[in-house]
């Protein structure tokens, strides 16, 4: 079961992918896949580099106040991972 | 003759023959190797149509086949200006027209910037069959290697030539706490700041390399290659803290680009390696101090002693000299700094007075000669070490249909630094999701990350844009 901070986390960690100006899915199915909290997306397959995790970072902090580190992202590389881990469960 | 970087360059090749220059995921490139693939691909570029002196830039993401263009174009006295895979088209654009860059040496020809596209021949400076450097001339040490690019404080970017002279100055002066062995910079060499420690590394007889890393895991790729030598950014330490997997013992750590907080000199100390070494500098400059080990405590925000050769005083607005364990501005001059802009008379005859480099840091001098950060006399923005300034952002948003007055920003992060933001009155119908993308076409990572429309910019009562103000309301989360 899916608590609801972690839906709240994972529609945010979707957002930073979509306002990602360096990266974002490459298909209707990874785009399905990300909306779609079942099934998970891992950020190596979005395409993430450094660039675009540093981009992902400054989305949640400036839209949600949440400060992260790239180093971080690396510890929680997909959707649900990060979703998980901002919502105190990783 | 002697001091161009090509001479050093040699002269390595020719002492350490059979030392490792290069190690990467291709394998083992000796100096005497890598020496030899220079020369015959300085000759092929020449025999693509390149001549000593021309402007050109470099696209290239592979890191061996950048590095080895790049010493090339220094072979062949080719001013370069290096391309990184996200910049957008204009600002390749603006970059070309600026310098006169008659082509971009790139890995294919997937480029558009309206000038030629010439493709190394890599295969053929590897076969020693290929014809070698020696009927080219040899350029002398004022001619300029790199063409940097920085931004302006006033709205548009300016180009920072960089001589042979000076990259030789910053190579030898350079503090290292061992003084042979491998240097990594885990950071992709299209980045100037690695680019210029690759080649100072090949100067002074290191081994470099090349292996772009996760942060993650940058300790065990320094493991693997006994790593000596680890320069890391500002982000890349402050993952490494977070993420608790130890460097090995015995490594030296270098750092700098921006302002590195006492708190985080410390954690890294402690929970990584002691022998953490901040080094302090300008794009302009070279660096110019650093801080050691045993400084951080005493001076959280200290940079230390000037290195040798390096002149450095601290002066009032007037340009007056200040005592020391007084805070004002921070001049520079050293052999190793570069003495103008590019057809920018005005900024250089500003930031370059009397023969000084003032960039507009400020500081102060302790009695023991230790320079310690005071932070910036303007509104310089540094995200990640990227110096943004507000007037940039601004030019570029005022261009947009609906603007009628802008403000840029710093939102402050613990992590990141300063956080670029942008204020906008707008007429009625003004989209700004299309003015930030707008924003990011023409600017790219110095693009605001967010555009807040409001009925009017905070004002002091000389009619300035009050930014702290904006700051603040920033971090109280206003506008989330």
């Amino acid at each position: 079961m899916m608590s609801s901070t972690f839906l709240v986390m994972r529609e945010r960690v979707v957002a930073a992918i979509m306002s990602n100006p360096v990266v974002g899915p490459d298909s209707a199915g990874t785009l399905a896949r990300m909306n779609d909290p079942s099934q998970n997306c891992t950020f190596e397959e979005l395409g993430f580099d450094s660039l675009a995790r540093m981009e992902f970072c400054i989305f949640l902090e400036t839209e949600f106040g949440i400060s992260l580190s790239s180093g971080e992202i690396e510890a929680s590389p997909s959707i649900n991972a990060m979703a998980a881990y901002l919502a105190g469960e990783g | 003759m002697e001091s161009t970087l090509l001479a050093h360059f040699q002269e390595s090749c020719a002492k350490h023959g059979d030392r490792p220059a290069v190690i990467d995921k291709q394998g083992v490139l000796s100096y005497s190797e890598l020496g030899a693939q220079v020369g015959r691909l300085a000759s092929s570029l020449h025999a693509q149509g390149l001549e000593p002196g021309e402007a050109v830039a470099i696209s290239i993401a592979d890191e061996r086949d950048h590095l080895l263009t790049s010493m090339a174009l220094i072979r062949l006295g080719c001013p370069q200006i290096t391309f990184g895979g996200h910049d957008q088209p204009s600002q390749r654009q603006g970059l070309i027209a600026k310098c006169r860059a008659v082509a971009v040496v790139a890995a294919n020809t997937s480029a558009d910037d309206g000038v030629p596209v010439i493709i190394p021949d890599f295969e053929r400076a590897a076969s020693t069959l290929s014809c070698a450097d020696s009927s080219l001339p040899v350029p002398d040490d004022g001619v300029v290697a790199f063409l940097q690019t920085g931004s302006g404080t006033t709205g548009t970017f300016k180009v920072i030539p960089t001589t042979h002279r000076s990259l030789v100055f910053q190579a030898l002066t350079r503090h290292m706490a061992v003084p042979s062995g491998v240097e990594y910079v885990p950071s992709p060499i299209e980045f100037l700041y690695s680019k210029k420690h690759r080649l100072r590394s090949l100067v002074t007889g290191y081994t470099g390399l090349l292996h772009v890393a996760e942060h993650s895991h940058i300790p065990d790729v320094s493991r693997r290659f006994g790593v000596d030598i680890l320069r890391l950014s500002p982000g890349q330490m402050q993952s490494l803290v977070d993420f608790g997997i130890r460097l090995p013992d015995g490594i030296a750590v270098y750092v700098g680009g921006s302002r590195i907080s006492g708190p985080l000199r410390a954690a890294f100390q402690s929970s990584q390696v002691r022998s953490l070494y901040v080094e302090y500098g300008a794009t302009e400059t070279g660096n110019i101090a650093v801080a050691g080990p045993e400084m951080h405590d005493r001076y959280p925000d200290g940079v230390g002693q000037p290195l040798p050769g390096v002149q450095l005083v601290i002066v009032d607005d007037d340009g007056r000299p200040l005592p020391s364990g007084v805070e004002g501005l921070i001049r520079i001059r050293t052999p190793g700094m570069t003495t103008g802009y590019l057809g920018d008379d005005e900024l250089t005859a500003r930031t370059f007075p009397d023969g000084w480099y003032q960039g507009g840091d400020r500081g102060v001098l302790t009695e023991d000669g230790v320079l310690v950060f005071g932070g910036r006399a303007d509104d310089m923005m540094i995200l990640n070490s990227i110096n943004i300034f507000p007037a940039e952002i601004e030019k570029v948003a005022e261009g947009f249909p609906g603007v009628i007055e802008c403000a840029a920003f710093p939102m402050r992060s613990p992590v990141h630094g300063d956080i670029p933001m942008l204020a906008v009155v707008a007429a009625d119908g003004c989209d700004l999701k299309a003015l930030m993308s707008y924003c990011r076409e023409r600017l790219g990572i110095r693009a605001p990350r967010k555009v807040i429309g409001l009925p009017e910019i905070p004002r002091n009562p000389q009619g300035k844009v009050v930014r702290r103000d904006l700051s603040a309301r920033a971090a109280n989360g206003e506008f989330q």
